[in-house]
């Protein structure tokens, strides 16, 4: 037997295998320690949200109804992504809203006509 | 168990020496596939730590929102609706909110303008005003600083800056200007008596849909929006988005498929002959198979990890990645978002077994058709 097979291929690889592994089951780890650490942070926001009444997350702001996507006005024009690239590049990857708010049946329907 | 393991590794050191003779193209293989399995991670992590922190950060919300509708348009709702409100069973609190959207001629962006409830830590006295933190750094504003506004009657509101708004409640606050209600009403000539909108508080979530329904039955010109809603437009939009993105990227999945089942399904001529020649050392199918098996496995399994690790890198450490903007928006005034990861173990798990399984599978049908003809026959070709 060669010198060059004292340390078999499979050791090696073997390390490296195990080396990704733990590397991918450390990311829970980090997950776990992330969360604590930031836990406080959270629950401040949560009660910043809870003090001013908020209801949408600041993420996009390119045109009104994308700020506050949860109180937009359901029939506005050119809000109906993803065709609406042109008019503000966020809308168009907000997906149309018969999928957002499908459950949503709180639009005032028509009051019914009086005989 | 001792036994079957040296053959595992016996197994495991030919298929590594028979990938080593092709090491140029197993390293491209490697690369590529890792890319691909970093790209569809990275997007399904940050979907997944948006989307919660979405819902974390709005657990609080008004349980549900009235709005008032005229001609199909969004109207202010007089006080007198707060009154109906309250006799409505079930509503614990009735509170008018006034918010607005300031177009910034400087910054030639809307923020958002908003008057923090009575009983607030956050009320703001007349003249003053505490600002996000987006806004902050756009305007360089800092405490005791002057913020300029400019009036509907096209005068200038003079506030001064209290305090900045931390960055870490940039997620919920990145554009916002705290104002009091009289400087609210004098920048919009918001008539007195009239708010945006009504927030009630419920005390059952239970029953936070029922009143919605009462609401609206009671005053048909109004909508109303319960807090599950508001979760669920964010968990809709960022599954969108997620989705979109990857339809974006199924033109590079198909290619990168095509290429790594040619790859895995269509054995060379150097791969047949040694397989012929295992098969004449005295190598039973089985063996060959599991040997190809192992050579499957590795690739995937180390493709998988490497891209993984990769995309939980880039998406948690790397600020403001490709994917950002293509998840998140745009917006000029754009918040610092620090996004906490908070992984789906079955979203891993179907990526580890949509990554790893199919390529492993289709090395095995060549080779076995390659391991049960006779060897002479597949030397000569």
């Amino acid at each position: 037997m060669s010198a060059g097979l004292a340390v078999r291929r499979s050791n090696r690889v073997v390390l490296v295998v195990a080396l990704l592994a733990a590397g991918v089951v450390g990311t829970w780890f980090d997950e776990a320690r992330l969360q604590r650490r930031r836990q406080a942070v959270h629950d401040r926001n949560l009660r910043l949200a809870g003090d001013l009444r908020l209801t949408d997350v600041c993420l996009f702001g390119d045109a009104p109804w994308l700020r506050h996507l949860s109180q937009s006005d359901v029939f506005a024009s050119m809000q109906d992504g993803p065709g609406a690239f042109d008019y503000s590049r966020s809308g168009s990857l907000v997906g149309p809203r018969g999928t957002v708010t499908d459950s949503d049946a709180s639009v005032a329907e028509p009051p019914a006509l009086s005989r | 168990m001792r036994r079957w393991l040296n053959r595992q590794r016996s197994l495991a050191d030919v298929a590594l020496a028979s990938l080593g003779r092709r090491r140029t193209r197993t390293m491209a293989l490697l690369v590529v596939y890792a890319l691909v399995v970093s790209v569809v991670a990275a997007v399904m992590l940050y979907a997944q730590a948006v989307r919660r922190e979405a819902g974390r950060v709005l657990a609080q919300s008004p349980a549900v929102i009235v709005q008032r509708l005229q001609a199909g348009r969004f109207a202010l709702v007089p006080d007198t609706y707060a009154e109906a409100l309250r006799a409505i069973r079930g509503v614990q609190s009735v509170e008018g909110r006034l918010w607005g959207y300031y177009y910034d001629p400087v910054l030639k962006v809307a923020v958002t303008v908003m008057v923090a409830p009575e009983g607030s830590a956050h009320v703001v006295q007349d003249g003053h005003a505490r600002v996000g933190p987006a806004v902050a750094r756009a305007k360089g504003l800092s405490a005791g600083g002057q913020l300029l506004l400019i009036t509907t009657a096209r005068d200038v509101l003079r506030l001064t800056v209290d305090e900045l708004l931390p960055d870490e409640s940039a997620v919920l606050t990145a554009d916002l200007i705290l104002i009091s209600a009289a400087d609210f009403r004098a920048l919009f000539d918001h008539p007195a008596g009239f708010y945006t909108d009504i927030a009630l508080s419920v005390a059952n979530p239970a029953e936070h849909r029922r009143v919605a329904e009462k609401v609206t039955t009671r005053m048909p010109d109004t909508r109303a929006i319960v807090r599950d809603d508001i979760a669920r437009t964010y968990a809709a939009t960022f599954s969108w988005r997620e989705g979109l993105v990857l339809v974006a990227f199924i033109g590079v999945l198909a290619a990168f498929a095509l290429f790594a089942f040619d790859r895995a399904s269509g054995l060379s001529a150097d791969e047949t002959r040694e397989i012929a020649v295992l098969k004449a050392v005295g190598w039973d199918a089985g063996d060959v198979m599991a040997m190809k098996a192992w050579e499957g496995a590795l690739v995937s399994a180390v493709a998988f990890a490497a891209g993984y690790l990769a995309a939980y890198l880039f998406v948690f450490y790397v600020p403001a990645g490709p994917f950002d903007g293509a998840l998140r928006g745009w917006t000029v005034v754009r918040p610092r978002i620090r996004l906490t990861p908070d992984t789906d173990a079955f979203q891993v798990a179907t990526l580890f077994v949509l990554s790893v399984v199919p390529y492993t599978a289709a090395i095995l049908v060549p080779v076995w058709r390659a391991a049960v003809a006779e060897p002479d026959v597949v030397m000569r070709g």
